[in-house]
């Protein structure tokens, strides 16, 4: 948030081509934390799954420790966040007997951030094109303060039963333009 | 489009830590704990005296420890204890310890409305600031802004400590004429439920481009009045905008609505108003939509909410 009191949104350069939009998403709560640490909190929030893809919703928290002077706590958010802001790889392709090339580096298609007096808040979103059938995905968050890969995975029958309940909107017989 | 299995992308190491993107941080006076909005939510309207006595336990134990070393820090700055405690001190020590001694006092209050069911203070227990402060700096704010405090506002946001708890709704309140209003979400925080709402806008495809654009152009508010049938509160809510994604073929308007309190109803009939979401002949129609929130669900999710100030 701007001193004005205005959110600040970066969107990925691809939103908007690869995320379907004429489609409404089928939300699935999972409120998992998948890392913690006196100083960092990591949690899956949800996922928003679309017909062909799925976009996976994470918070992250940095956290003053309870004796620690401000200013070093201020230091040392900045230094996490020049550490890296988080890239998110789908690790699971990674047979190469299939042809699978390996990890892929999804597309970070929102982060905001919000901060308190003690703690800083990031809402993260990334978009990963896929549609599942039988295969979990395993994801892996890198490039962070964390110092180590956190990798969390998701059941391919949740995956497939959120796409499947996807509304499309142009049902309704509007239909779009052809340009 | 590939299947999972067959990712169409190839792989790129250079890739690797170069996804655009930005944080922002804010120095927003205005976020910090509402000491109005503490609270527990019980079953029947009754305080659970268990899980409250021993939060009030604890919590006097952490008061304790807090002003014992609070104490330790003024004497370790004795020769003139009494200036420490004006607003001009700024000794990154002594503010810690207040700190400690703030959050502990904030936890006693949390443990005595847990244990009895009634607050023992009211008010804001925050530190006077300075006039001259530093704008880049932070001022600990217990309450909401002074302002609202004043006017007897109701809390405008959920606890500032803790991280929601995501419950899908996938509501799908109305569809057609060119336009879908949904409930996309409900994250559950301690005081209240941060809904959130999505308003799309379809092109008709004989829709030409000036009047999409001005169709969807506009700036959609929605309103929320809701009651409570089985013990009669009323709750009304701050309007909200909504913000928009404009495409060539679809407009999303999508925010999330602040509703404090609304944990204690026991049912909970709510009416959405939509408002300057011009349909597909370009009709602005106020859609009043009907819908129920299961408070009994909501309530559960509050069990799983994370603070960030607690031990996991």
């Amino acid at each position: 948030m701007t001193e004005n009191g205005e959110d600040l949104v970066f969107e990925g350069e691809t939103f908007g081509s690869s995320i379907p939009l004429a489609e409404v998403p089928h939300v699935v709560a999972q409120n998992r934390v998948i890392f913690e640490s006196p100083r960092h909190r990591v949690s899956l929030r949800e996922i928003r799954a679309h017909s062909h893809g799925i976009i996976v919703v994470l918070d992250r928290v940095f956290r003053r420790l309870p004796v620690e002077d401000y200013l070093a706590y201020r230091v040392a958010l900045m230094d996490s966040y020049a550490e890296g802001t988080g890239a998110l790889l789908d690790v699971s392709a990674v047979d190469a007997s299939q042809g699978n090339p390996g990890p892929v580096v999804l597309d970070c298609v929102l982060g905001q951030g919000d901060e308190t007096r003690n703690a800083s808040f990031d809402h993260l979103e990334y978009w990963c094109p896929w549609e599942f059938s039988t295969t979990d995905l395993h994801l892996s968050l890198r490039e962070t303060s964390l110092g180590q890969h956190l990798d969390f995975h998701l059941p391919a029958a949740v995956l497939r039963n959120a796409q499947a309940q996807v509304f499309t909107v142009d049902s309704d017989g509007f239909g779009f333009p052809e340009n | 489009m590939a299947q999972h299995e067959e990712p169409s992308r190839a792989p790129d190491d250079d890739v690797l830590g170069t996804v655009s993107f930005g944080f922002v941080a804010s120095s927003n006076t205005d976020h910090g704990m509402n000491l109005n909005d503490l609270g527990f939510v019980f079953d029947d309207g009754q305080p659970e005296t268990g899980v409250g006595k021993r939060a009030f336990e604890q919590s006097i134990t952490a008061m304790n420890q807090a002003l014992v070393g609070y104490a330790q820090v003024l004497a370790e700055r004795e020769e003139k204890p009494s200036e420490l405690l004006t607003s001009a001190d700024t000794d990154p020590a002594v503010l810690a310890s207040s700190d400690q001694v703030h959050e502990a006092l904030l936890g006693l209050k949390t443990g005595h409305l847990a244990y009895t069911g009634h607050p023992f203070l009211e008010g804001p227990l925050t530190r006077k600031a300075r006039q001259d402060e530093d704008p880049g700096t932070y001022v600990e704010t217990d309450g909401e802004p002074a302002a609202l405090q004043r006017a007897g506002s109701v809390s405008t946001g959920p606890m500032a400590r803790e991280l929601g708890v995501s419950v899908a709704l996938n509501h799908l309140l109305y569809s057609g004429d060119g336009r879908t209003v949904r409930l996309e979400v409900a994250t559950v925080h301690s005081n209240g439920v941060m809904l959130g709402i999505e308003c799309a806008q379809l092109r008709g495809e004989r829709e030409t481009a000036d009047f999409w654009a001005r169709r969807s152009g506009g700036t959609t508010a929605v309103e929320i009045e809701a009651h409570d049938p089985l013990s009669g509160p009323d709750y009304t809510f701050e309007p909200l905008d909504l913000g928009a994604a404009r495409f060539t073929q679809v407009a999303r308007h999508r925010g999330e609505l602040w509703m404090p309190g609304v944990l204690a109803a026991q049912e909970l009939s709510c009416t959405l108003y939509v408002s300057y979401l011009p349909n597909i002949h370009g009709d602005e129609t106020t859609l009043e939509l009907g819908f129920d929130l299961d408070t009994a669900a909501l309530r559960e999710a509050t069990t799983h909410i994370q603070r960030f100030d607690e031990e996991s």
